[in-house]
């Protein structure tokens, strides 16, 4: 016990640190990098007093360590600068729209394991079959699918040629007059069921259904492949072989023994998939005119919004240290011998 | 059952996430207690508890007439002093100026808004605007002479955006809260430029109290101007509401006018486009030009083409070799194909421009002299500029931002290669063009595309002035190309444009001949404003003296 | 980091130097042909790489290919003149994507490239000299391994301005790391073999044992790494050439043309569909074959 105490707290130490590397990464990009940062931050209609108070606020005239320290105060103090675009706080920009990435990241990864995890698991069941040769080729498939262009054709497809699906958004601008969605948590399924707006409940869940399969395409891939890779180590194992040698039934050999030691190693594979999906989200957003952080950047990136754009590239990239602690917590939670590691 | 604890972290992330609840929409305070009333009022349906912050109006038939737009129109500004962009959009219809200028073709020249008739001395340097009566700003107070001067003071000190359109005022009085007088330094056509469609909007003095106070009492997006929509909420980067002012002078009898507009901002055309067909908006104010056709075989549409103050020109670095040689210019002016650069840029609502003056706006002229594609006297200039078979690189800059100038500049580039010039296309961000452009000319571009429109309907004091005279720093003569006699014309032309127009004209249209000659500049084609707009929808007019802007109030359904 | 350490050991490979050289690539041969995947990645890279070379010949428009504007032609939709169409300046689309092959091969060579040649010779010095060295040049992989890689991407060319230049420089930071991680792990076992020992017991200078003994023997994992990464990177830099941030119109691009065929999915479907296509395709190659390699070198990893 002590000593998964002693892992969890070495591990938070580290993920400290790796933010502030990760400060210093952002810091270096934002104001290192650009010829003229106030210039960059204040937007294409510059007069020259806002200029030298940019320049003042961002204390350009300092030394860069000076720079750096106020850099980080100020960020966690919850200042990240303004949106040139709107004016407002960086950090409420972000606030607005990071839930409508999230709920798209999470159904899709809901999506993934539960396709990606049973694949894996019967492909090392039926090691060599042709299903196990399907189910290697569908994965390389999924990670080998340019998001944007997938996105594309299921629009095509499901919209165009089907007309099943609704084509982009998030839900129905009609809902705002007939069924408005009450915003408790900003994720609309969770918000329409609690609030029991069923109307409003399909049609959102109608709407997520292209954009979630586009973004599960590439973590069903890596699950099921990674599954399959566990669950051969896993039954190649002398206990297994023992219990096979024993007579035990190999359903019961694979879905009890194996599956229940694969567990946590999936669970890693799982979260790590999770931060690679999450830069998924932003192609899948802008084919879908989804309102999340990937059409943020996408149109501060248009409107050269500096201050956001490295506010979210702060953001996610934070996102991106939590679910690793957070796999890496729950791993040790789960399976004792990784916390010798 | 260890998948269960998994599940369990993932309930436990979502929950991280519904501890924080996003910031709901921005509703503006209004000291007006009319302006919060109406949501609070609608009937709500009983499952959404009171804090919904949706507006919950059901659509019976008796509910609130809702048009939905959607618009690229971002919000940069909403100050309306300062705003000097895509915001033109809401502030039309929330604030009014003196006068609104009528599109080319129309009966009367002007519209009255809130001055009700003007009149001005015959050396043009007294104009004397007599206001409205009963007019009221959406806090409720009266209109009267003192607000107008008072925002025109405040645009006027604030000194951003469009504040250099008062530059011809000396000062101005207010002899009874009715009559507004400006007394000018020098003839100016002060119609254009109290109906420009920048900083000419007039606002309550309650507001300029509190603006001055508050410096960022605008971003709020607070607002108090007398125009026939109130700003209901503003969710920025997502939507606009404007909800209709009871009082609004105008009245709200002769048509069933809408009484909500909800304008989802939009930046996408494609998406407007996929908004427009999957029936989620009435009115898409920007859909991708080459998709128009779509819409001209649809029953349901009709394509509004009118003229607009915009046009695209090219300019040649003078300061450069080769195109510091007249001959080369002019052999380039005779290379392009300008109906190639219309059709692919505008897609086929566009027409080659005569000048840098769009068709329609004054001081436009049939007299000025009209480049044609004609490659062999263009390659005979080149023989005799003594280049004939030589190779040059030209670098070709344009804003990427700009879909238009990246469809057709390619177009360029291969118009250009049989005289000899071998063209880079620089696709440059905006800002990172134009600053290139202003810094030094001999290191900057040969070739810089650019879409222009005036400020207000007076190309003469701005395309040409622009374009053509001579700079301290280049700013948008970004040909670099001076002429002290053209200086002498366009400075002399802005004189007396209002108490002599015709001979103003003429000396303008001497001004644009020699520059055509000269070729620092190369007109390419003029746009049209383009609308798909739903058959249903009655009122739809675009005036291109508002280029960024739609006007709701007259708007209604069949 | 725990979880990403484990990811890479299951992506990893096992001791070195277990097969000969010559017999490797005999069997490598061996199992290529036997395996009808791996056979057809070979065979499409094999096309990928010939058309890159000789696109301007293949093409039946490589002046249009190249960019060359037709306004009479525009938005043709497939036919036997055109098999993909053409596109909204009249250009035949099979030209542009058989020109478009050539940049997106090279970008990523070269970014892959460059990444091996930071992220390796990294790699076998932290390995090799363990030690505080290896604790910084670690702590600094990590660092970076710690973003998403196209994220960091995207930072970087939106601090520099987008541009395919820019775009293939960021990809390249951003790649390094994995490489670093890869030879780090690798030398750590090598330095313990009897051949460096040996060397290092004769006097042989570190840097020459880094350069004969280390790296030579990394370069199968390195390979196979590269092969899945060349993939991974046409993708990343189609990505941020559809975002804007990469490639620049008028260049052929294949992203760039998914881009520019969004506007007309509903009409002029195939505008976006075959240049997405070919993304797809190669990408696809790389991974297969990466995927064989590494069956092939991880014997860990049971088939």
């Amino acid at each position: 016990m002590l000593r998964k105490l002693e892992y969890v707290i070495r591990r938070l130490a580290m993920s400290v640190l790796v933010l502030v590397g990760l400060s210093i990464i952002t810091f270096t990009l934002a104001r290192v990098v650009p010829s003229d940062p106030a210039a960059l931050f204040i937007g294409p209609h510059p007069n020259p007093d806002d200029l030298e108070r940019t320049r003042e606020k961002l204390g350009l005239n300092r030394p860069l360590p000076a720079q750096y320290a106020s850099y980080v105060s100020e960020m966690l103090q919850g200042d990240w600068g303004d949106s040139i675009a709107t004016k407002r706080p960086v950090l409420q920009e972000i606030g607005d729209r990071w839930a409508a990435s999230l709920e798209l990241l999470i159904v899709a990864m809901t999506f993934a394991v539960l396709v990606g995890v049973p694949l894996g698991v019967f492909s090392a069941r039926l090691q060599g079959s042709p299903f196990d040769v399907g189910v290697r080729v569908a994965s390389i498939v999924g990670v080998s699918l340019p998001a944007f262009w997938l996105g594309l054709l299921l629009q095509i497809i499901f919209f165009r040629n089907l007309h099943l699906l609704p084509l982009a958004g998030r839900f129905d601008t009609d809902l705002r007059f007939t069924n408005p969605i009450e915003m408790l948590t900003g994720f609309h399924l969770l918000d329409t069921v609690v609030t029991g707006n069923w109307v409003a409940f399909k049609d959102v869940a109608w709407h997520i259904v292209l954009p979630a399969l586009t973004l599960a395409a590439y973590p069903i891939g890596l699950i099921a492949r990674m599954t399959r890779a566990t669950m051969l180590e896993v039954l190649a194992q002398d206990y297994i072989r023992t219990a096979r040698a024993y007579g035990t039934p190999e359903s019961f050999v694979v879905y009890a023994y194996a599956l229940k030691n694969a567990i946590g190693p999936t669970l890693t594979v799982i979260g790590l998939t999770l931060a690679f999906a999450l830069t998924g989200t932003f192609f899948v957003e802008i084919v879908f005119n989804w309102p999340g952080l990937g059409m943020l950047t996408v149109h501060s990136l248009l409107n050269v919004d500096y201050p956001v754009i490295m506010g979210i590239t702060l953001f996610a990239a934070s996102g991106y240290v939590l679910i690793n602690l957070l796999v890496d917590l729950a791993q040790a939670w789960i399976d004792p011998r990784i916390s010798l590691g | 059952m260890k998948h269960v604890k998994f599940l369990f972290l993932l309930a436990f992330i979502v929950w991280l996430i519904a501890a924080c609840t996003p910031a709901p929409t921005v509703a503006p305070p209004t000291s007006a207690p009319a302006a919060s009333a109406p949501t609070a009022a609608a009937p709500k349906p009983t499952t959404v508890p009171p804090t919904a912050v949706l507006p919950t109006t059901a659509p019976t038939p008796a509910g609130p007439r809702i048009l939905k737009v959607a618009a690229t129109a971002s919000v940069t500004n909403w100050d309306p002093s300062a705003s000097f962009s895509t915001e033109a959009l809401y502030l039309a219809n929330l604030y009014e100026p003196l006068l609104w200028v009528n599109p080319p073709g129309a009966k009367e020249p002007y519209t009255p808004a809130l001055a009700e008739k003007w009149e001005r001395s015959s050396d043009a340097l007294t104009w004397t605007f007599r206001l409205r009566k009963g007019a009221k700003f959406h806090d409720g107070s009266e209109l009267t002479s003192a607000a107008v001067t008072q925002s025109i003071s405040r645009t006027i000190t604030l000194d951003q955006g469009a504040a250099f359109i008062w530059g011809p005022v000396a000062k101005m009085e207010t002899p009874d809260p009715q009559t507004v007088v400006f007394k000018l330094k020098y003839a100016a056509p002060m119609e254009l430029i109290a109906g420009s469609t920048y900083g000419a909007w007039i606002y309550s003095p309650k507001a300029i109290e509190a603006a001055n106070k508050d410096p960022k009492y605008f971003e709020k997006g607070l607002e108090a101007g007398s125009g026939p929509y109130k700003l209901e909420s503003y969710t920025p980067g997502k939507e606009v509401v404007l909800a209709k002012f009871d009082d609004y002078w105008g009245g709200w009898k002769d048509v069933i006018h809408y009484d909500k507009i909800v304008i989802s901002i939009t930046p996408e055309a494609v998406t407007q486009q996929q908004m427009l067909e999957g029936g989620q908006v009435d009115l898409a104010l920007t859909l991708p030009l080459e998709n128009i056709k779509r819409f001209k075989d649809n029953p349901n549409f009709y394509v509004s083409e009118e003229p607009s103050l915009i046009n695209f020109v090219a300019y040649l670095n003078t300061k450069r070799p080769p195109l510091d040689n007249k001959l080369v210019r002019q052999a380039i002016a005779y290379a392009l194909s300008y109906a190639d650069i219309a059709t692919v840029g505008g897609q086929g609502y566009a027409t080659q421009a005569r000048s840098v003056v769009p068709k329609g706006v004054w001081p436009y002229s049939d007299d000025v002299f009209q480049y044609k594609q004609d490659l062999a006297k263009a390659k005979d200039l080149m023989k005799q500029a003594g280049l004939e078979g030589k190779t040059f690189k030209l670098a070709l800059t344009y804003a990427s931002e700009n879909a238009n100038e990246e469809r057709f500049a390619p177009v360029i580039k291969d118009a250009l290669k049989p005289i000899g010039f071998d063209v880079e296309i620089k696709p440059m961000l905006w800002t990172q063009q134009w600053k290139l452009g202003k810094d030094d000319p001999t290191k900057a571009q040969d070739i810089f595309v650019l879409q222009y429109w005036p400020t207000y309907s007076d190309a003469g004091s701005d395309n040409l002035f622009s374009m053509y005279h001579s700079e301290k720093k280049p700013f948008f003569n970004l040909g670099y190309y001076f002429n002290p006699e053209v200086d002498k014309l366009i400075d002399g032309a802005g004189e007396i444009m209002v108490t002599d127009p015709k001979k103003s004209q003429e000396m303008y249209v001497k001004a644009m001949n020699i520059m055509a000659d000269e070729s620092p500049v190369l007109p390419l084609y003029d746009a049209k404003a383009v609308h798909v707009v739903p058959k249903t929808l009655l009122g739809f007019k675009y005036n291109m003296n508002y280029p960024f802007s739609i006007f709701f109030y007259p708007l209604n359904k069949k | 980091m725990q979880a990403a350490e484990w990811l890479n050991r299951r992506q990893g490979f096992a001791e070195p130097g277990e097969l000969r050289p010559r017999r490797q690539l005999a069997h490598v041969v061996y199992v290529i042909l036997r395996d009808p995947l791996a056979l057809f990645s070979v065979i499409i890279l094999t096309l990928f790489v010939l058309i890159a070379l000789f696109g301007p010949w293949l093409a039946p428009y490589p002046e249009q290919g190249y960019g060359k504007t037709n306004v009479a032609t525009r938005m043709l939709p497939m036919s036997p003149e055109h098999p993909f169409g053409t596109d909204r300046l009249g250009r035949d689309m099979l030209s542009r994507v058989i020109i478009a092959a050539q940049p997106a091969l090279v970008v990523s060579l070269v970014v892959v490239l460059i990444a091996v040649l930071i992220g390796a010779p990294l790699g076998a010095v932290a390995g090799y000299f363990g030690g505080r060295l290896d604790d910084l040049i670690m702590r600094v992989t990590d660092l970076f391994l710690a973003f998403p890689s196209l994220l960091l991407a995207m930072a970087i060319v939106a601090a520099l301005g987008p541009g395919l230049d820019h775009a293939a420089l960021a990809l390249a930071i951003s790649w390094w790391p994995w490489y670093t991680r890869l030879v780090r792990g690798m030398a750590l076992g090598l330095r313990q073999r009897y051949f460096v020992q040996a060397a290092q017991s004769i006097g042989v200078p570190a840097r020459v044992i880094i350069a004969r003994h280390i790296l030579p023997n990394c370069l199968s994992p390195i390979l196979v790494q590269a092969t899945v990464d060349i993939g991974t990177v046409i993708l990343a830099s189609s990505s941020l050439a559809f975002i804007g941030l990469g490639a620049q119109p008028p260049a052929p691009d294949w992203g760039l043309m998914v881009s520019e065929g969004r506007t007309f999915i509903l009409d002029e479907w195939w505008y976006s569909t075959f240049p997405g296509l070919a993304i797809f395709i190669s990408v696809l190659a790389f991974n297969l074959l990466g995927d064989t390699l590494r069956d092939i070198f991880d014997p860990r990893q049971y088939r």
